[in-house]
């Protein structure tokens, strides 16, 4: 709220007022509206399931979120390394997580991974995502599963 | 019908309430002070004094804020004069058309949705012992599919053995007591418990290999007492009286003289002295003063877990339950982690006690 | 009997709900009587909702398993304190507590509005009963919490071990409260649209609930956030998940309201839109409430979801804020604009303050309903995560940061913002001087840390400044400002320790985020780690059973820079009912510091340790405790209470004035 001494020292009529208001406002509605929007163009992530990740070649380093589930008896563990892979049932993912994974991830589960592929193929975890439930079967990952039919209703509850 | 007489007084009551509140006869609303808020302005105006003092508000702004806060309480008593009620007070017939709205409304909503006669059924006054055996049956069955899976968990064996047991399964009891003795090595107390549960098992007609487990444990430790104790009942019973003897006086010769189970080892010495006979039957005179006295010290000066237990299956013997649901609470006080606590849980779950709330 | 007893007494406070909703629109201008009936049935509502919720409690506390939501969501075994929160850790009973917090601040109206004028009374307690009937209504008919089962089962289903913490077990009633609190000023704000009376008078009655709603909420959140913090075992406190923007959109609405209901107290402008503000901050609590329960939107921390009910929830929120908003539309263009003042004043600061957390809000909007538009347009799926937020919401709230300070120096109508920053010299010179300091003792690592940190110092000491400026500290003799001190409004205090908190709750996060640092590795009983100065030396390893699981319990010994030594436990535990495991986080406290340590679970004797050093993190929750404080300081302040403030002296029958 700063303005030129010269002007307010004259005192303003109403109108003047009115319309320094409502051109403040403006503006900085406007700046938060463009920073939305850049954030939003910038800063969001994609979801794939391992078989978008094949088809659509999703770029090496780009942050996204992998989701599928844990294939069974690919879990491997060296000291603070796990190695797991994550399939819909039509493709699978080599993924790699380094710390401590959540108490709910486990093999045939469903998982979301935020991190990027590498060149090599292999998906870099930095988050790996679980839930307090159980029973819990991640949103995206129902549909991606749905996508791929390799859903089974009753395996989520 | 209990049900339904007291809905429709509820609701009388509350009509009855709103009623007499319209009467303004409640004591919670009385009658607001309506077309006059000029208290609020007067704060508002004092605040605005308040702030000219302080220096948050100019002097000619203060005026200004003055006359907008006198305009504004003209115009609203122009208005308030303006908008009398437009339509009228509320009358006696739209009162009764909304008490009778909320009586048939209630009432009705509830038929539909209710269900009036059913009681309701707290745990604790449910025929407790299906609901408790069946729990320690779940737990059973938890624990036997983990030890399907890993036949060598040590403590899955030795959680189930004397669980086993209380349930009476004493052919189950004496395999898991094996397995623990395999897995963990044999201590007397572990044969001596195989023994027993053999012993239950074969159901009075004896058994060899519960003989020798006792006899394995005697050795192992000279100063064993129970193993003792078995050994010398089932010489007894097989009348196999010198060795019983001798087994009677080996016991007794551990003991310490106020040991609960004195009194009947020394009358199973006189039965084994008496070829068989049992001079004077141990009776429940006897079995109560032993109780007694086993509460009296475990009171005093507290005791081992398996003391307590004794103590709870004693009363559960005499048929005392209530002493029995006392001597429970005192060893959940005494042992508040269930791991600590043996078979005691067992015992009580099995007789139906309660473990859940550990009250003093 | 006593649970079909409860199950009436729900349906009986519908009933009355319903009519006294109909009843008080249809006569609300009829004078005093309508106005009577309402308040008796507002307080009827509350002691019967009373009534049902206590038979639900009473059913889970004796494990009455013939009530399928004790089946559902208790067990024998549980300890008394999560029988009694299994109660609301489901949909159907969070509704029942929901409900029982609505209409106790309806009877509260009730019973502390006897000076309201009666029109205005009878419009608040006709929409606080609308929405009693609306939501009593959605509950009987759709989720019913007195629902039986026949034959009853003989034991319950639920021992989930994550939701039996003392944590759970009181942060969703905190939260309820102040999101529920909110709908007093929702309601005030249709009497005020319908009525078309909207004065300062107005102003001043829904300024104590606003800030009871607010502590309630702030709390609420904070509790919130330190929950998943100890709880989940990931060592954040802020995940910007769909859960946590719901309840952090409601806070800062409130906040704004905060403010600008003060301004039409004081100066009788910012009508319409602190009318607009009411609406929308009840809007954004119901969403709170319901938009994670319909199960559109899944989080971390969603326990209650279903997905079944979702289209009813839909439709009761868009009639609700729908309503509302249409009312809103139809009567704001007739209310009576007031109050002119330049644009550096007292209120332009507060306009700013409206303008940054009315667009923060409508930022964590898009970010948190964005993927669920795109979902359904063009069938991407995409999440928004922290970066953006923390983007968007950093920018917004840098300047908002940067003009608080001057806000409480500014005087009304017409400010002379020169003399206001002469005030703040001190302050500034004395935030610039510690941000420069500490930035070279601690080492940057992220670049925005020396801003975040003049940030928080300046807003923290920018609160002292007003003090120090009122007290007239160092002007006149030391004695003389003490009592000047002591003897300010409570609400200039209460001002001063709730922008202080600010500061300390922002140095808090800019602390803990630039100079957080974490070690993953593999460590083995014996051996030892050091992160930050700290050295943590795994102890030992044991299995150890628990009453009701058993856990993996690791002990370590910390030692911190000054040498001294501490044990604790990180343990992860399996409960033996459910096979659900949990992590237990080791959290030793150092100053406001803390070393947060995580056991991983342990493969072949080799186990995985995730060590934090977490510098001045606690102060997060300590700014927000503060905030909590003011809150509750300026409700304390008799000028604030509803009701006239010779009200206590006088005798009630006696008029006014």
């Amino acid at each position: 709220m700063t303005m030129p001494a010269a002007v307010r020292k004259k005192g303003w009529s109403r109108k003047q007022k009115r319309l320094a208001i409502i051109a403040g406002l403006g503006v900085v509605l406007a700046l938060a509206t463009t920073l939305v929007l850049v954030a939003l163009r910038d800063q969001i992530v994609f979801f794939y399931s391992p078989s978008e990740i094949v088809s659509r070649q999703v770029p090496v380093g780009q942050a996204i979120r992998l989701g599928g589930i844990v294939k069974e008896d690919s879990w491997v563990r060296t000291g603070e390394t796990n190695d797991f892979v994550v399939t819909d049932g039509a493709r699978d993912v080599p993924a790699r997580f380094i710390g401590i994974l959540p108490d709910l991830f486990s093999e045939g589960q469903g998982v979301v991974a935020e991190g990027s592929m590498g060149v090599d193929g292999l998906f870099t975890a930095s988050n790996v995502l679980a839930k307090h439930d159980e029973n819990y079967m991640p949103k995206e990952v129902v549909n991606a599963l749905k996508a791929s039919g390799e859903w089974r209703p009753e395996d989520a509850q | 019908m209990l049900f339904w007489s007291i809905a429709i007084a509820v609701t009388a009551i509350a009509c009855a309430a709103i009623y007499y509140a319209a009467a303004g006869r409640s004591a919670i609303a009385t009658p607001a002070v309506p077309e006059d808020n000029t208290g609020d302005f007067r704060v508002v105006l004092a605040g605005i004094d308040a702030d000219l003092a302080s220096g948050k508000l100019g002097e000619a702004e203060a005026t200004a804020a003055k006359a907008e806060l006198a305009r504004e309480v003209i115009r609203l008593k122009a208005d308030s004069a303006k908008a009398k009620p437009s339509n009228g007070e509320l009358g006696q017939g739209a009162l009764f058309a909304g008490l009778g709205g909320v009586a048939v409304l209630s009432l009705g909503v509830y038929f539909f949705l209710g269900q009036p006669n059913m009681p309701s059924l707290p745990l604790a006054e449910r025929s407790e012992v299906a609901a408790q055996s069946i729990n320690l049956d779940d737990a059973i069955a938890r624990i036997e599919q983990q030890l399907a899976a890993n036949p060598d968990d040590l403590r899955g064996w030795t959680v189930i053995a004397p669980a086993y047991r209380e349930l009476g399964r004493y052919a189950d009891a004496a395999h898991a007591f094996q397995r623990i003795i395999e897995l963990g090595g044999a201590t007397p107390d572990l044969q001596t418990n195989e023994a027993e549960a053999l012993l239950l098992a074969a159901d009075g007609a004896g058994s060899p290999a519960a003989m020798d487990l006792l006899r394995a444990a005697a050795e192992s430790d000279p100063t064993h007492v129970l193993s003792r104790l078995y050994l010398a009942a089932e010489l007894t019973r097989t009348g196999k009286y010198p060795e019983a003897i001798a087994a009677w006086e080996a016991a007794i010769k551990l003991s310490n003289g106020n040991e609960p189970w004195l009194s009947a080892a020394q009358s199973g010495l006189q039965a084994a002295q008496n070829d068989g006979v049992v001079p004077n039957a141990v009776d429940d005179e006897m079995i109560q003063q032993m109780v007694t006295g086993l509460a009296k010290r475990l009171s005093a000066s507290g005791g081992t877990i398996e003391e307590w237990t004794q103590l709870v299956r004693a009363y559960l013997v005499l048929g005392d339950r209530e002493r029995a649901q006392a001597a429970v609470y005192d060893a959940l006080a005494a042992y508040p982690l269930t791991f600590d606590r043996g078979d005691l849980d067992a015992v009580a779950l099995g007789a139906g006690l309660d473990l859940d709330g550990a009250k003093p | 009997m006593s649970i079909e007893l409860g199950h009436f007494a729900l349906i009986l406070a519908f009933a009355i709900a319903t009519i006294s909703t109909i009843g008080g629109y249809a006569f609300w201008r009829s004078g005093n009587r309508i106005a009577l009936v309402l308040s008796q049935g507002a307080i009827l509502q509350f002691i019967l909702v009373a009534v049902a919720f206590a038979a639900l409690i009473q059913a889970f506390v004796t494990s009455d398993f013939s009530l399928l939501l004790a089946v559902n969501n208790s067990h024998s075994l549980k300890p008394l304190i999560f029988k009694i929160s299994g109660v609301w850790g489901n949909h159907e009973g969070s509704m029942v507590l929901w409900i029982t917090i609505l209409v106790a601040f309806g009877a509260m109206v009730a019973a502390f509005g006897r000076r309201l004028p009666s029109d205005l009374l009878t419009l608040v307690l006709a929409t606080q009963s609308l929405l009693t009937a609306a939501f009593a209504g959605f509950t009987l008919f759709t989720s019913n919490p007195f629902a039986r089962v026949f034959p009853a089962p003989l034991e319950g289903k639920d021992l989930n071990p994550i939701l039996q913490d003392i944590g759970l077990a009181i942060h969703p009633p905190l939260l309820y409260a102040g999101y529920v609190g909110f709908s007093i000023c929702f309601s005030f704000a249709i009497a005020a649209l319908i009525s078309g009376r909207i004065d300062q008078a107005w102003a001043r009655w829904v300024r104590p609930w606003t800030m009871l709603s607010w502590t309630f909420l702030t709390l609420g959140i904070a509790m919130g956030s330190y929950w998943a913090y100890y709880e989940l075992g990931w060592g954040g406190w802020w995940f910007w998940d769909p859960v946590e923007n719901a309840s952090f959109m409601p806070w800062l609405a409130g906040t704004a309201l905060l403010h600008s209901a003060l301004v039409m107290e004081k100066r009788n402008a910012l009508k319409i839109w602190t009318v607009f503000l009411s609406i929308i901050t009840f809007s954004l609590s119901l969403l709170g409430t319901f938009l994670v329960r319909s199960g559109i939107l899944t989080s971390v921390h969603t326990f209650a979801s279903d997905p079944t009910r979702g289209m009813v929830i839909l439709s009761l929120l868009a009639l609700v804020i729908g309503g509302a908003f249409f009312l809103f539309a139809l009567r704001a263009a007739s209310l009576r604009q007031g109050g002119l003042f330049a644009p550096v004043s007292r209120e332009g600061a507060l306009i700013l303050n409206n303008l940054f957390l009315a667009t923060a809000v409508g930022a964590v909007l898009v970010g948190t309903l964005y993927p669920l538009v795109l979902d359904a347009l063009v069938g991407t799926t995409i999440s928004v995560g922290a970066p953006f937020f923390n983007l968007t919401f950093g920018a917004l709230m840098a300047p908002l940061l940067l003009v608080l300070p001057f806000g409480p120096m500014l005087a009304w109508k017409r400010a002379d913002i020169v003399s206001a920053a002469q005030r703040l010299i001190g302050a500034a010179a004395l935030a610039v001087f510690l941000a420069i300091l500490i930035s070279a003792l601690g080492g940057v690592s992220i670049s925005l840390a020396p801003i975040g940190l003049l940030l928080g110092f300046w807003v923290a000491f920018g609160a002292i400044a007003e003090l120090v400026e009122r007290s007239r500290l160092g002007r006149i003799p030391l004695g003389e400002s003490m009592r000047r001190l002591i003897g300010l409004p409570r609400t200039a205090w209460s001002t001063a320790i709730a922008h202080f908190g600010i500061g300390v709750t922002v140095l808090g996060i800019v602390a803990t985020t630039a100079w957080e640092t974490e070690l993953v590795t593999t460590l083995n009983p014996g051996e030892s780690a050091e992160l930050s100065g700290y050295t943590v030396k795994f102890d030992s390893f044991d299995q150890v059973p628990g009453p009701n699981y058993i856990a993996d319990e690791g002990r370590f010994t910390i030692v911190a820079p000054g040498g001294s030594t501490r044990k604790t436990i990180a343990d992860r535990r399996t409960y033996v009912a459910s096979g659900i495991p949990t992590t237990e986080a080791a959290i030793e406290t150092y100053g406001f510091s803390q070393v947060y340590l995580q056991l991983g679970e342990p493969l072949e004797n080799t186990h995985v340790v995730r060590i934090w050093h977490k510098p001045y993190i606690t102060l997060i929750w300590l700014g927000t405790i503060l905030m909590a404080l003011a809150g509750v300081l300026s409700l304390t302040d008799r000028k604030q209470r509803i009701g006239a403030p010779r009200r206590a002296a006088r005798p009630v029958a006696e008029p006014a004035e």
